[in-house]
């Protein structure tokens, strides 16, 4: 086995890149303060593609995403002197998606519920278009019971099959956490959801 | 490394939760993928830096922002000061010819004394004056 392929040396690779990206940015944030505003195009381009997908998963509807993401931006540079350039710069704009998106999520509620015209299409679907609807409300129900935190992991780890310890870090909380909330998002959507998933072949 | 560390990380039982395609396969169906593909990257990054520098406000911008107010307030100033002056000079026309000529006087070369005379007797009849108009 080579060294490098070994899992401490991945251990010690991720921590080395986590590490690089906290000091670039710290360093862009501190540019930012001395009044370089194209530094921040920097960080925005840097952070655009994740913090759209929480965006996306928060309000569900590309537009509404893109202008959470826009207002989340401009929420961070207002709120740049209350960052701390010590930790990593990612949690802490996923943190004000997740804020900022339940807002806007609560106020267009009724349109988040719709069906995206414009997104990739999805996967042929076993249910037929009325169970699929009645599926759908369902689960726009019972993932309103679940807090942002739940909603935001169990969607991460089950549609987009990201793992626990990238789901910890990108909202900056301990694996066991995050396996913990995942438990309990799953829990109520099984119960809640148990008849569609029976229908399934 | 030690073979020991190894034989650990591979037999150690992963904390990893278990997939669940049931469940997974149904949210997926029923949230879709998200649609990296319809974003424009570019734009959006450009709307952002937009709006960024539009909350900036620089020195110009709080001119920008007041002239809609400043001028139609200057404009009234400046009238009004206009009409007070043009009412003053009706009501006290004499006012009107006291500098100059003391000026004219001095430039003239009278003596310092001369000078004063003129001005304090402007000064009398304008007093004068204006006992009359008010009686």
């Amino acid at each position: 086995m080579s060294p490098t392929h070994s899992p401490d040396s991945f251990d010690s690779s991720a921590a080395d890149e986590r590490r690089a990206t906290i000091e670039r940015d710290a360093a862009l944030v501190r540019r930012v303060r001395d009044g370089d505003t194209a530094a921040f195009d920097e960080i925005v381009k840097a952070y655009m593609r994740p913090v759209f997908q929480v965006a996306y998963r928060v309000v569900g509807h590309r537009e509404d995403a893109e202008d959470l993401v826009q207002d989340c931006f401009l929420a961070a540079f207002q709120y740049l002197d209350s960052y701390d350039v010590d930790r990593p710069f990612g949690p802490w704009i996923t943190r004000i998606v997740l804020n900022r998106g339940a807002n806007l999520r609560r106020s267009r509620a009724r349109r988040a519920t719709e069906p995206e015209t414009d997104a990739v299409s999805p996967a042929p679907s076993a249910l037929d278009e009325t169970t699929r609807a009645e599926a759908r409300a369902k689960l726009e129900e019972v993932m309103a019971t679940l807090n942002e935190r739940q909603r935001m992991i169990v969607t991460m780890f089950d549609v987009d099959g990201m793992t626990s310890t990238e789901i910890g870090e990108r909202l900056e909380l301990a694996p066991g956490t995050v396996r913990w909330h995942l438990h309990e998002a799953r829990r109520v959507l099984r119960a809640a959801l148990a008849r569609f998933i029976e229908d399934e072949p | 490394m030690t073979d020991l560390h190894l034989h650990r990380g591979a037999s150690a039982p992963t904390d990893e939760p278990r997939r669940d395609p049931r469940l997974g396969g149904l949210l997926r169906d029923l949230m879709g993928p998200i649609p990296m593909r319809e974003v424009n990257w570019d734009a959006l990054a450009g709307r952002v830096s937009a709006a960024i520098r539009a909350r900036q406000t620089p020195w110009w911008g709080y001119v920008d922002r007041w002239q809609r107010r400043a001028i139609p307030l200057a404009l009234a100033a400046g009238l009004l000061s206009a009409t007070l002056l043009v009412h003053s000079w009706l009501t006290h026309p004499e006012a009107l010819i006291t500098a100059p000529d003391m000026v004219s006087a001095v430039v003239a070369g009278a003596p310092a004394e001369d000078a004063a005379t003129f001005f304090s007797h402007s000064v009398t009849s304008a007093a004068a004056y204006r006992v009359d108009f008010l009686e």
